[in-house]
């Protein structure tokens, strides 16, 4: 007796690329975290606030990383799907997709991103390479 | 190409894009850059690198608007404004920096109201320079 499955709906499924080596691959859009299927590495797909001071060895995952403006983070690396600082972070940055900054942000160190989009304002100190094609 | 009314009162020196100059060029008020320019510019006014220039200089200015390709030191005393077609690479020293979505930039920036205290004293490319300040030593005194 044939057994209608239901089909997988793509709206429950997100592609992602891994931060470490950049393959795409599709996993369960609820996913928290994963296995890289290439690399085998741990990926973090969630987003993350920081509200408050944090200092950290390093912030990684495929998600979007929001600094809050009371927040401010001391890292050695930031490794990201994308940022949005509105508060103080200090570390090198590389993002895989677009910085926002606000103009009460600063970041001081070298950041590596394919966009970014600065207002009037912000701080920034380090060495920067934007939308820059290996 | 027609000219906008008012154009002229903001950028009275047009380097046009048939145009090519080598050397250092220093001015008052304001200029548009259309064609090519190698060397070195001092101005207290606004220098506007258009979509189609392209600029190799060391550059001094009041205000920078970039939409072409630049290679060279940036230093403004107010503000830098990379627009989505701009192409920079270099090292970049301003009070304020606007960057809009899609403008590609390479190099040590060095942006706050701290990055141009001091004047043009410091050159753009070393970071975080400052001038030579002998603090003074403490001399030894005889123990009584």
């Amino acid at each position: 007796m044939a057994v209608d499955l239901p089909s997988p709906n793509p709206l429950d499924r997100q592609t992602i690329v891994c931060l470490y080596c950049n393959k795409p691959q599709e996993v369960g859009r609820k996913a928290m975290t994963i296995t890289c299927r290439f690399c085998h590495k741990a990926l973090r797909l969630e987003d993350t606030r920081i509200k408050t001071y944090e200092a950290r060895r390093s912030i990684e995952t495929v998600g979007v990383i929001t600094v809050e403006k009371k927040g401010s983070v001391v890292t050695d690396t930031i490794l990201c799907g994308g940022l949005i600082v509105r508060g103080k972070v200090k570390g090198k940055i590389i993002s895989r997709g677009t910085i926002f900054m606000s103009p009460e942000g600063e970041i001081v160190g070298d950041v590596t991103a394919p966009s970014m989009v600065v207002p009037a304002g912000a701080i920034l100190n380090g060495h920067y390479e934007i939308g820059v094609k290996d | 190409m027609a000219e906008q009314p008012g154009q002229n009162t903001e950028f009275s020196t047009v380097l046009g894009p048939d145009a090519r100059f080598k050397g250092e060029l220093s001015f008052e008020k304001g200029m548009r850059l259309q064609g090519h320019f190698e060397g070195k510019i001092n101005t207290p006014g606004r220098v506007h690198v258009t979509r189609e220039a392209k600029l190799q200089a060391d550059v001094e200015a009041g205000a920078l608007v970039v939409e072409g390709e630049v290679h060279g030191n940036l230093m403004a005393a107010d503000r830098i404004e990379l627009k989505q077609s701009a192409r920079y690479e270099g090292d970049l020293r301003a009070a304020k920096l606007v960057v809009d979505e899609g403008a590609q930039f390479n190099g040590h920036v060095t942006v706050g109201p701290e990055a141009v205290k001091g004047g043009n004293n410091r050159p753009p490319g070393v970071p975080g320079a400052r001038p030579n300040v002998t603090a003074p030593v403490p001399q030894a005194q005889p123990v009584k």
